[in-house]
Order: structure tokens, then sequence, then C-alpha cells
């Protein structure tokens, strides 16, 4: 028969302290020497790029106050982007567009005010779309954390709306008496679209967007639905330009890839605008799911990455210091480009921002 | 037994160490300074499938024991629960990209605080019943679950955030490295030592803590260290993997139905059993290419549904 | 010697004072809730009593460890319930744990006529089987108190007349028992002392031939 090893009794106090104290060294040792000198992590530094290249040609700024409503800017730069096109031979958007364009912002502004009507947005599109066509005053309310979004519309305008769609303001949504919803037939929760309806208010539902047509569709739809059919238009007209003028700017797009990141790398859909507007820009969207992107980026080996991420953080020292990443052609070369995701990410007009940023990473 | 034991794990090492998208000759001439997915990543992940697997398996059959009932877990006692609910914080502030071994020590610091509450509250007149206990897991496990939910509705607006819990609480072994390795590995071995170390023990325990006592076991120093193995491995296997369900409960359950309840033979058959059960999971995954479920899903509808199956055979529960 | 003084238990038992010597066979008699597996148990010490009322050859033993309690004191519990399967084998080895060895365990299978059952499990056993595997437990801890509840429940009578046959013998090699029982007829022949316990009050304690022991029962 074996004989089992006798374990003497151990006295408890001291004996215990020392097998914990131990145990815990171990561990600590351990760690201590594995994760010594590991891997910076992302510290939000500031954009690589310290002087855009774009803005010379066009100017984000200028872009960023015509999509809040300026529609004097809109008409100015739609006729000065022609007129660039015209000088340089390059596309231009149909004269008849262009002039139906001066023609709208000159009558936009001589018109005075007219009647509002009471609007109440469930979605970021439609809120987004409704700020810029139509007073800020005529909304009752704001999506949920739209506030939050500020590199479109900032505190000062969002201020003006008081109430936010939640649950919980049912009520005080039914009080300020809104003449039309505009909701998500996709998402809306069905008991709020139940309550709307219930309250007799009109109720405009539209589907995901999915690329730039559905979101001008949109916005076709909802200038007519608030009687600012005007607005509306020339809105369209001058995403349209805008995108337009985006795309003749000369871009490096050879073996380069867009990727997200949060907490680890994702793949674009092209399911979404995101996705269109990387495909607009000539840059690949594999279809392709995989269990370890990892593996995979390096079979690819990217000469250029574009990486969209929270606040635009640089992840370029993070990439450098990973063994398997630092492989890369684009990390070795510091080819690696940073987009602010929040923006990439936008599900209203405002992708026209969004374009503008992927085309300023594409600059070489 | 041992000879088809030993097949099976060099089947599945095999199996996971070949299978990726870069061809096996390619990996064998890369240069090793380079960056090599099998040595950088395959075999991390065939780690810590192995280490999960045992880890899970054997806290369920050690708090089986302990609580004289074949079907207790981990997540029963409100370990599990309690671990995620730290890792919550560490996710969030993303202490984790700092401090690489916040993860673990977040979720055993978690997985044992939750323990310590358990058994201050379970203890009447410094004696802790294992009813009690039981029932004071459960408690504090809804309350867990519920101030988890909370958080997270609160945190609603972070879709990306939500979205990576969600993907961490499927429990995955996507993009696996060494990091996760040493993470768990230290923890492990400690608690696995303890485990087996304890092994008459938990034999003695299975009986009931008074019987134990009688046949000279000293229960209150013996059942704590076992929980603070328990609460390593769950903790460990947690910040490895994510949420791994039903595994602890089931497997054990199973590999009794074949090797007995004698803990000398039973804690190294879950170990072996639930090693190679993990691994079988995630390689029959990324064969199927199955990206619409993690494994920890996997494993809880495995788990769910056999459980079912086992409740309809009464030879499983004619226990005296 | 084993000295009991003045061991009580709140509400369930009164203070109690007993002294066993090695070679008696102490009958604790009662009806049911009289007290007897409470004063089992807590000279055991696995109730909560002051560690100075319970004393083995003139030290107290509760201050002793669990390890060295057992080598001294072996419990047959009344409650016979294992939720798990073991071999009788197995299951009577655990009785050498408190000697850190496996041992031979054949003589206490012998002495229990369980040798033929050894690779049995317990649990497919019968009530009167389960007992006598918690019996050879109880012997293979070679404890030189045996502390036994109701242990002659599930017998019949040719297996009581062995139980006691060997009770005897363990007496007659130095062991002190207590047997917590209440069939009076066995405890009347073989046992050489009885303490009587109603409502966890002692009403009479003494060497058997001197008690009228029916009459605290009729």
């Amino acid at each position: 028969m074996k004989m089992w090893p006798k374990r003497l009794p151990l006295k408890q106090g001291w004996n215990s302290a020392l097998l914990y104290f131990l145990a815990i060294a171990f561990v600590a040792t351990w760690w201590l020497f594995f994760f010594s000198g590991q891997v910076t992590p992302p510290l939000p530094t500031p954009p690589l790029r310290a002087k855009p290249v774009l803005e010379s040609i066009v100017s984000r700024q200028e872009l960023l106050q015509a999509l809040k409503g300026d529609f004097a800017l809109m008409g100015d730069l739609v006729l000065r982007w022609d007129r660039e096109a015209q000088h340089r031979h390059l596309n231009r958007l149909p004269p008849d567009k262009v002039l139906r364009a001066h023609y709208l912002a000159k009558t936009i502004s001589l018109t005075p005010n007219k009647t509002a009507l009471k609007i109440l947005p469930q979605t970021y599109l439609a809120a987004g779309i409704l700020l810029t066509i139509a007073t800020p005053t005529d909304l009752v309310a704001l999506p949920r954390g739209f506030r939050e979004q500020t590199y479109l519309f900032d505190a000062a305008v969002t201020q003006q709306i008081p109430l936010d769609v939640d649950h919980y303001t049912t009520e005080k949504l039914f009080l300020a008496r809104p003449q039309i919803a505009f909701v998500s037939s996709h998402y809306t929760h069905p008991a709020a679209l139940q309550a709307l309806a219930n309250q007799g208010v009109p109720i405009h539902a539209s589907p995901n967007c999915e690329n730039v047509a559905d979101v001008l569709r949109e916005i076709e739809i909802a200038g007519r639905l608030i009687g600012r059919e005007q607005e509306g238009e020339l809105l369209q007209l001058f995403i349209e330009a805008a995108l337009l003028k985006l795309d003749q700017i000369p871009k490096e797009t050879k073996n380069t890839l867009f990727l997200s990141y949060y907490d680890h790398f994702y793949l674009p859909l092209e399911s979404n605008i995101t996705g269109a507007l990387v495909v607009r820009a000539g840059l690949p969207l594999p279809k392709v799911q995989t269990f370890e992107l990892k593996e995979k980026l390096i079979q690819w080996n990217p000469e250029t990455l574009v990486i969209a991420t929270p606040r635009s953080i640089n992840l370029l020292p993070f990439l450098q210091q990973d063994p398997g990443y630092s492989q890369l052609q684009a990390v070795r070369k510091g080819r690696v480009r940073f987009v602010d995701d929040e923006v990439m990410q936008t599900p209203t007009h405002s992708l026209v921002l969004a374009y503008y940023d992927l085309i300023e990473a594409l600059q070489p | 037994m041992k000879l088809t034991l030993g097949f099976l794990f060099l089947l599945c090492t095999a199996l996971v160490l070949a299978t990726g998208d870069t061809p096996f000759s390619q990996l064998l001439q890369a240069d090793f300074a380079e960056w090599n997915p099998l040595w950088h990543e395959r075999l991390p992940r065939l780690i810590v499938l192995f280490l999960t697997g045992a880890s899970l398996a054997v806290s369920g059959a050690v708090l089986q024991a302990l609580f004289q009932n074949p079907l207790a877990s981990p997540s029963i006692l409100g370990v599990t629960c309690g671990g995620c609910l730290l890792v919550l914080p560490v996710f969030f502030f993303q202490w984790h990209l700092n401090y690489p071994f916040a993860l673990p020590v977040a979720a055993c610091g978690g997985s044992l605080l939750t323990l310590l509450l358990v058994y201050a509250l379970a203890r009447r007149k410094g004696r802790v019943e294992m009813g009690t206990l039981i029932l004071t897991g459960i408690a504090l496990s809804t309350f867990f679950l519920a101030a988890q939910g909370a958080l997270l509705y609160a945190l609603r607006d972070k879709w990306q955030f939500v979205q990576m819990l969600t993907e961490w609480e499927g429990g995955t072994s996507a993009d696996r490295s060494w990091k996760h390795v040493h993470m768990q590995l230290p923890l492990t071995l400690i608690a696995l030592s303890g485990v087996l170390y304890y092994r008459r023990e938990i034999n003695l325990l299975a009986l009931g803590e008074e019987e134990a006592l009688s046949l000279g076991v000293d229960v209150p120093t013996v059942r704590w260290r076992l929980f603070l193995c328990v609460s390593l491995l769950t903790g460990a296997a947690l910040a490895a993997m994510g949420v791994i369900a039903f595994f602890c409960m089931l497997l054990p359950h199973l590999v009794r139905l074949f090797y007995g309840s004698n803990a000398e033979k039973l804690l190294p058959a879950c170990m072996a059993w639930g090693a190679l059960s993990l691994a079988t999971v995630d390689i029959t995954l990324r064969a199927f290419d199955v990206h619409l479920l993690s494994i920890g899903n996997v494993s809880a509808l495995i788990g769910g549904l056999t459980f079912l199956l086992l409740l309809t055979r009464k030879r499983s529960f004619s226990y005296a | 010697m084993l000295e009991v003084r003045e061991l009580s238990f709140p509400e369930r038992l009164h203070p109690i004072t007993l002294t066993c010597y090695p070679g008696e066979i102490h009958a604790i008699l009662g009806s049911n809730g009289s007290g007897k597996t409470t004063l089992l148990k807590a000279l055991l010490g696995l109730l909560p009593v002051p560690n100075n009322r319970v004393l083995w050859r003139g030290e107290p033993l509760l201050q002793k460890t669990r390890l060295e309690i057992s080598r001294i004191v072996a419990w047959l519990p009344q409650q016979l319930q294992i939720p798990f399967e073991y071999t009788v084998e197995e299951f009577v080895g655990m009785g050498r744990y408190a000697h850190g060895d496996r041992g031979s365990l054949e003589p206490y299978l012998l002495k229990t006529d369980l040798l033929a059952w050894r690779h049995r499990l317990v649990h497919s056993l019968s009530q009167g089987e389960k007992q006598r595997a918690y019996f050879a437990r109880a012997l293979a801890t070679e404890a030189s108190v045996l502390l036994l509840d109701e242990p002659q429940a599930h017998l019949d009578l040719t297996r009581q007349r062995q139980f006691w046959t060997l009770l005897t013998r363990l007496a007659e090699e130095g062991k002190i028992i207590l047997v917590a029982n209440h069939d009076l007829h066995s405890s009347h022949r073989y046992c050489t002392h009885a303490t009587i316990l109603e409502r966890g009050q002692c009403v009479a304690q003494g060497p058997v031939l001197t008690l009228d022991i029916p009459r605290f029962f009729a």
C-alpha cells in the first residue's frame, strides 16, 4: 500500500501567513516579470498631421458652417466649386443644378420666416437634417445622446431645445404638441410609436440609411413634410456638390486599408454610410469575416492604414511596439492616419465632413 | 483510458495549431523574430483554452463536493457575477490598457469579495450551513446581475462599450496572446495545486461538514482555502476568456458518471476532459466558420440541452 | 479516561457530568428529542461548547486539533446520507485520513463482514449494510472512544447480536464506547453503564445493574 505522506497540521497564524505571502509573491513576481516593458497604451494625443493639407482646396470650417444651415454660404460654395472645376476642366455639377442652387440660396434669404411646424425627431438622422433646414426652436426635443455629438451642432444650438426624447418624457412631449414626428422603422421602440399614433401625431418612418442616396432622399422627404422644400433641395444640391468636389481631389489609395478601432480592430461593413464612403473613396471593403483579424492584416500587409479611432487618438506607438502589427509595411513606414470615429460613424448629412476627413487622411 | 486521453490531447493540439489563415508550411519557414501566428497567437490560444476548460471543470467539482450537491457551481455562489461586476469599471476606464494585470486582479478580486460577502452573510452563530450559503449566493448573484444591468442601462448610449462588453461576456477565444496566458497561468497553477493538495479532504467534505470534522479535517481552514482556489480559478478564466457558462456545473457532473466521485480520480479527470471539451468546442466553431455565436453561447446552449437530457435520465439522480 | 464536566448546550442539553473508563460500554438512553445526539455531537466538538468541558486523560479534548481529536474519538452519525458515489473501500478508507495513510482495510471490512462488497457503491447498499460500512469506517480510525448514534436501527436480529458481540470485544480491548440507543433490552443486556436523558436533562446515571431502566420508560 502506498504511504500517504504524513502531513503535519499547519500551525495557524504564521504558517498560514507565510503560505499566502509566498503565493502572492509568486504571482506578483510572475506578473512583474512578464508585464514590465509592456506595450504602452494608446494615449489620447493630437492627430498626427499638424497642418491640414486640404484646407487650401476646401475649408473644413466653411463646410461645417454651411452644413449647420448657412444657406447663403451653401450657394456661394456651389458656385465657387463650379468655377474652379470649369477652370481646371474637371467634372462639374450639371449647370442647371448650379443655377438652381444659386436661385434657392437667394430665395431662401429673401423669404421671411415661414410658419413653423412643431417637429419631434426621434432619430439622429432626422435631428441633424431638421436642425439644418428648420429653425432649432421648431424642434420640441432631441434624441437622447445627440447633444454630446458636438462635432456638428454645439451646445449653443442644442441648448435652445430643452427636452430629450426618452421613455420618461412622453407626457412632456405630448404637452409640447408636436405636429409631426420622424422615427425609424427599424429601431424606434414600438411602444413609443404606438403612443405617438394614439396622440394623433403624423409619423414619418425612415429605414436605415445605407448610402448617400438614402440620406439625400430623407432630406428631400423631410423638407417636403415640414414645408421647407427649398431648404431641403439646396442642402441636397450642396451635398452632391461637396462630394463631387472632394472626389476630384487627388488621393493615394494604392494598397490602403480602412479600419475602425475600439479596444480591437474592426473591418467596416458595406451596409452603412461609413462603408459607402470608404468605397466611394476607392478603398477596398473586404467582404470577409474572420476570427483572427491580426493574422489577416499581416497577410494583406497594406502600405497605408487609415484607422477611425475615438477622438482620433494616435495608435502608432502602440502598433510599433506590438510584435505582430510592427511587421506591417504601413507601420514600419509610419504611414498610418487617424480619423475621428465619431464623425466617421455619422448617420446624418454630416457625412460630408466624414468624407472630408477620409480624403484628408488619404493625402500623400 | 490514459492512452485515449493522450491521443485526444495531441489531436486537439494539432488541430488548434494548424487551423488558421496562414498556411502551415509558411509558418514553419517564417523567421521567429517576426510575428509568427503559430507562436504568438495559436499556441497562447491553445494554452488558454486548456487552462480555462480545466479551471472551470475543477472549480465546479470542488464546489459540488463542498455543498454536497451535484449541481452546484461558481455561478450559484455569485462568484462569476461578482467578478464580472468588478471587471466593468476596468473596461470602462480602460485600466487594462495601462495595467494588463488589472483584469485578472479585478476578476479574482470580485470573485473573492463575493465569496467573503456570501460567507459573512451566511454565518449563523459561528457556523456556516450550506443551505443558507446557497441561498445567500443566489441572492447576491441576483443583486450583482441587477447592478450590472443598471450600469449597462445607464451606459447604453455608449454603444461601442456595450458591444465590447457583450462580446466579452459571450466568451471569446479570438485574438488571444501571451498576455492572456500570463494573466491566467500563475493564478491557475496555484489554485490547481491547492485543489489537488486537498483532494483527500475534498472527498471527506463531500460527506458533510460534520462528518468531515469528525474524521479529522480542519474544515474551516480547508474550506476557506478551497474557496480561495475556486475564486482564483474562476477569476483567472474570466480574465482570460470571458464568461463561459454551464461548463463548471455540467462537466464535472458528466465526468462523475464515468469516473465516480472519488476526488483523487475525479479532479484530474475533470482537468483533462474540461480542457479537451473546451478546445473541441473552439475547434468546431472555427472549422464551421461560425461567427454568429461565441464559444460562451455555444457552451451554454450545449450545457443547457445536456442538463435537460440528464434530468430525464433517472440514473443520474438516484443518490441516497 | 473520558470525563465530561457540566457539558451543556443552550435549549437542548442541561449540564451533564459523566465519566467513562476503558472497557465500558455506556448507553445514552432517552426518547426522541431528549438530547442524545446533542450530547454526542457536543462531546465531539461539533457544537460550540466551552473547550474545558470534555477531558481526555486529564487534558481538555476540544483544545486539540481536529486531527488529534479524530484519532481519539470516532463518530457514527444517525442520518446516513451520501450524495455521491463512493465504493465501500474508498468510504472505509476515509477513516484512515487522521493517520495520514491508506492502511490495510481488510481487518475492518472483515469485522463488519463487508469484504466481499468492497468494490460496491455505498449508496447501492441497504440501510443495514450502509450502517456496517459506517461502522467499519469508525473502526478504521482506530480511535479509543467510539460514539455511536442509534447504530442498530437498521440491523436485523442476527446482525444485532453480531454487532453487540463485536462491541463487547472492542470494549475488552480497552475502548470506551458510548451508544445512544432507545432499545432498552440490548442496553440492559450488553451495556455496562447507562445515562438516561429526558428533555435534555439527566434523570439517572450509573451502572446498568443498579438502575431500574424500564421504570423511566413506562
